[in-house]
């Protein structure tokens, strides 16, 4: 089996999904190309198990572009031969590990079957993904909703893949081995390539004051890269007595630093998916525009600290309106440093009572992963066990909608509701008494969802609209306004399911669109999700009582 | 005003002397032909060569292993007369330059020039380049006609759009053409 992985974006994301990678070859003992930006071959020597590499020079492209003793189509022309390469080398598979515009094109200008090809492209006149879920990160995207997902576990899910496989053995170089200190250390990533993802100097050294007041053994290595190492070691002058050392590295000697680390203590950097496949701990800051639910930590036992702002995560693009970042004032330097301890010391009653002490303030999510391979981020702290439920169910609710089973058949969901009961009791640690009114209360509002959205639904379906009057339209206007006041917070999806509806009232919805168009499935998806949330919730009610 | 074109005698061969100009040294011609060819950043392996001049840096050209072919362009019609003497085929015409392009290089291709030529007609040669280049607006739908994309001519196109992303946006094409889907992704990559 030939396969070609296409990752054309920025180095984090690429990094990201290296054990997949691996996974995928070690489960189809696959020939793996991977196509990439000339600029990110550096990193080849973290993918040794790539068999190939192809890439795109895209400054060379650039460069191009501007002279004008180049014939305007140059650089066309070298994108078409490489088009031409990529069919002529009959891949069984080809996948693409990013989804943006420039995938989407790509793929589409690709001669292949649509069986071969994973990812959103245009196929004989209409839009194929290869996998419903890469048609759920793309309804996702498009309806601005939250991922109920991690993106490793959308790709994993679309390639069949299981699990990610844990690394044990990094099989070093002898140079690489001699850098790995002999004494227990932790590392620190401080820099980011984006302001208002990462704390200032000023604050990293108040975070390993703080740290220090409760750990003075432990090697602190901070983390850079070779170019970075001046700036880091003058920032860093004054407390270099406090068992510090700037280490400057590749990216191979920094995965064998963490690997062999404690802890490693991260904003959102490509850094920290060098720990993904290894038993390390990240305590990751997702500060600024960092997703943490899709792109966060993907390891066992890692913990990320978001401020509990409304304007948290921002757009990517958007500058931050405020004087100062409001994300990173919110999480202290004591707090942090203070944490990082705990967590080192794995002492999770310790940080279930600091994130219960925060709890207004700053969100602790505990990374896991769930009896059937699902990376979850439960938050942590009193009073968290309800929005974990609904993020649990809304997760096992996707699933099932994305593994394309009977809806309607309630006994297939066993597995589902497993998962979530082994979660409340060997995480959550919740009583029956406990349990039962949040889940008694979280039906009862289901239930009522389900019967408003399904009458919604039918009035704004597309041959309903048509027969409808102004003064109709008007009071199914005000009928959604009246239903999402009640219910938006309830649902991640909700606000995008709120928008669908209000523009197909304004008519903004194309009346001859069929019932299958993507606002329409968007429709119908949540109208399961809501089917199936409620399904499980008494499921779990019901049996709960009985197996405690 | 007609050039004022005589030769003079060297060593080497006759070299031209245009407007009162020699267009190459007569000491070391072929030392000065082959730093030329060394000075040369080439990106392709087809070459239109910008004026004749004396014709000891095309005979240099040729003899590079990476230059697979490639055509010459000069505007003077007597150099080029001189040219058809040391045994080149000279083209002095931009469209008949441009047909042969798109028939015999199936790539692309990069403009090289012979500065002492263009020096003497820096206009006439710029607007050959840009239409060549299809770095204007005839140019470019020349380029694109090449790929089957044909231009909508309401828009008001300037010689920057060839820096600009939406190229792509000033072509009308299916979404489906495979050309189209092409021309995306090189407006995503230049983004």
């Amino acid at each position: 089996m030939k396969t070609l992985f296409i990752s054309l974006m920025r180095l984090g994301d690429f990094l990201m999904m290296r054990e997949l990678i691996r996974s995928y070859k070690q489960k189809n003992g696959a020939e793996v190309q991977v196509l990439i930006y000339k600029e990110f071959e550096f990193a080849k020597s973290l993918f040794p198990f790539v068999d190939h590499w192809i890439s795109i020079d895209r400054k060379e492209m650039q460069q191009v572009a501007v002279r004008k003793d180049q014939y305007i189509l140059n650089n066309f022309f070298e994108l078409e031969q490489l088009v031409q390469k990529i069919e002529s080398e009959n891949f069984d598979k080809v996948i693409s590990l990013t989804h943006n515009h420039l995938s989407h094109y790509f793929l589409s200008a690709l001669d292949m079957e649509p069986n071969r090809v994973i990812g959103s492209r245009v196929f004989d006149s209409a839009i194929d993904y290869g996998s419903p879920w890469i048609q759920y990160l793309n309804d996702i995207g498009s309806f601005e909703g939250v991922s109920a997902f991690h993106l490793i576990d959308i790709y994993r899910s679309a390639l069949g893949l299981n699990s990610i496989e844990t690394v044990e053995d990094l099989n070093l170089e002898e140079s690489t081995k001699a850098s790995i200190p002999q004494e227990e250390y932790i590392c620190i990533q401080m820099t980011s390539n984006e302001e208002k993802k990462t704390f200032s100097f000023g604050k990293w050294k108040e975070v390993i004051r703080y740290y220090r007041q409760l750990d003075s053994k432990r090697k602190i290595l901070c983390l850079c890269a070779p170019d970075e190492e001046a700036n880091l070691l003058s920032e860093l002058s004054d407390i270099s007595n406090l068992k510090l050392e700037v280490k400057a590295c590749d990216l191979v000697t920094a995965q064998a630093l963490i690997h062999n680390s404690r802890l490693l203590v991260t904003p959102d950097t490509a850094i920290k998916y060098l720990a993904i496949g290894s038993r390390t701990p990240v305590l990751e800051l997702s500060l600024g525009s960092s997703q943490y639910n899709q792109t966060g930590s993907y390891t066992e036992d890692s913990l990320v600290l978001q401020a509990n702002l409304k304007c948290s995560p921002c757009s990517h693009r958007l500058k931050c309106p405020n004087a100062s970042f409001i994300c990173q004032d919110m999480i202290g330097a004591d707090l942090v440093g203070y944490t990082m301890f705990h967590h080192m010391e794995k002492n999770w009653m310790a940080i279930d009572i600091l994130a219960s002490e925060f709890f207004e303030d700053v969100n602790f999510y505990r990374t896991e992963f769930l009896q059937n391979n699902f990376w979850f981020a439960s938050r942590l702290g009193e009073g968290a066990l309800a929005e974990n439920l609904k993020s649990m169910f809304h997760q096992a609710s996707w699933q099932v909608v994305l593994q394309e089973r009977n809806v309607e058949d309630w006994q297939r969901f066993d597995l589902e509701a497993q998962v979530i009961r082994r979660y409340l009791i060997e995480k959550a640690y919740t009583s029956p008494e406990n349990l039962r009114p949040v889940l008694e209360k979280f039906e009862a509002i289901l239930l009522g969802m389900e019967l408003e959205s399904e009458e919604l639904i039918r009035s704004l379906s597309p041959s309903a609209k048509t027969r409808k009057s102004i003064g109709d339209r008007e009071k199914i206007f005000q009928a959604v306004n009246m239903w999402f006041d009640r219910n938006r917070s309830l649902n991640q999806d909700l606000p995008a399911f709120e928008q669908l509806c209000i523009e197909a009232i304004q008519g903004e919805m194309d009346t001859g669109q069929h019932e299958d168009s993507a606002t329409c499935r968007v429709l119908d998806n949540m109208n399961h999700i809501i089917k199936i949330e409620r399904k499980l919730s008494e499921m779990i009610r019901i049996d709960y009582m009985e197996i405690l | 005003m007609a050039d004022a074109l005589e030769f003079v005698e060297s060593e080497f061969g006759p070299i031209p002397v245009l407007n009162g100009r020699r267009l190459a040294s007569k000491r070391k011609p072929l030392a000065e032909a082959r730093s030329w060819v060394e000075r040369q950043d080439r990106k392709c392996d087809e070459f239109i060569v910008f004026g004749f001049g004396a014709g000891f840096h095309i005979d240099e050209l040729k003899k590079t292993k990476d230059a697979k072919s490639f055509l010459i362009f000069e505007i003077n019609l007597e150099i080029a007369e001189f040219a058809k003497t040391k045994g080149y085929e000279v083209i002095t015409n931009k469209e008949e330059l441009l047909n042969i392009v798109e028939q015999s290089f199936k790539g692309g291709f990069q403009v090289l020039f012979h500065q002492a030529s263009i020096q003497q007609h820096t206009e006439e040669y710029e607007e050959a380049l840009f239409y060549l280049s299809g770095r204007n607006k005839e140019g470019l739908e020349r380029a694109l006609n090449r790929i089957s994309l044909s231009l909508d001519s309401k828009r008001e196109m300037e010689n920057k759009i060839f820096l600009d992303r939406e190229l792509v946006n000033y072509s009308k094409a299916l979404p489906m053409d495979r050309n189209y889907n092409l021309l995306n992704v090189l407006a995503e990559i230049l983004k």
